[in-house]
């Protein structure tokens, strides 16, 4: 076996162990995030059907709150289906550019509906350095995204050459 | 393009058939027939080598280049 093809194979076995342990951590996180909007829900429901409105905005806080959460679940799920794209081989390929962007944009959403989440329900951006990290990775990935498409680019373009 | 493929003209000197040309060279059919039809940006010296083997052949055999052809630029 080549050199390079040796390396693919090296590579197609960290991208399906990286594809595994995404998908096993999305389901850990949904399932935090389902334990965490359970019973709020359960009482919001509760309320809408006893026709009680008086603790309806504290709990609709508490699900707003969860919405950072849900986009970086977003993230992760787009990291999982970027991971499984690669392990079929297709590396610089249109759609990998496409799930990097994806999971860029997934992460600047999650730090920015933080920040006004945070800004509007606590008065500050709690975290707000960290987030402002988390913004900073997912534009860096989005530029990422713009230089795999251009490799794609390439790429079909050296596959017209036999 | 400028410069034609005159594989099958080889093909049928020799009598062979392209898939098993293509099974000898070890390259997919679909590009050996894309090769044919001349609907390739290009040939990498080891695939050309790899023909003038099979068909017994030279390189010049295989390409003509047409100087009334479109000219290509980037």
């Amino acid at each position: 076996m080549t050199d390079e093809k040796q390396r693919l194979q090296t590579l197609q076995g960290d991208f399906s162990s990286m594809a595994r342990l995404l998908t096993v951590l999305f389901a850990f996180a949904a399932l935090s995030l389902f334990a965490e909007a359970y019973v709020p829900l359960k009482q919001l429901g509760a309320m809408l059907v006893a026709g009680d409105r008086t603790g309806i905005r504290a709990i609709g806080e508490r699900l707003i709150a969860l919405l950072p959460a849900i986009m970086l679940l977003g993230a992760v799920w787009q990291g999982r289906l970027l991971f499984t794209h690669l392990e079929g081989g297709a590396l610089l390929a249109p759609e990998t550019g496409r799930h990097v962007r994806r999971s860029g944009e997934w992460m600047v959403a999650a730090a920015v509906s933080a920040l006004i989440i945070g800004e509007i329900q606590h008065g500050t951006a709690v975290g707000s350095a960290l987030l402002v990290g988390v913004a900073a990775v997912g534009f860096a990935l989005r530029s990422l995204a713009g230089v795999l498409d251009q490799a794609a680019v390439i790429q079909a373009d050296l596959d017209q050459i036999v | 393009m400028a410069i034609i493929v005159t594989l099958d003209v080889m093909l049928a000197r020799r009598k062979m058939k392209a898939r098993d040309v293509a099974a000898a060279i070890g390259m997919a059919e679909t590009n050996l027939s894309l090769l044919k039809s001349g609907k390739v940006k290009g040939v990498r010296f080891d695939t050309l080598a790899k023909l003038c083997r099979v068909l017994d052949c030279q390189p010049g055999d295989l390409l003509e280049f047409d100087s009334n052809g479109p000219d290509e630029t980037d």
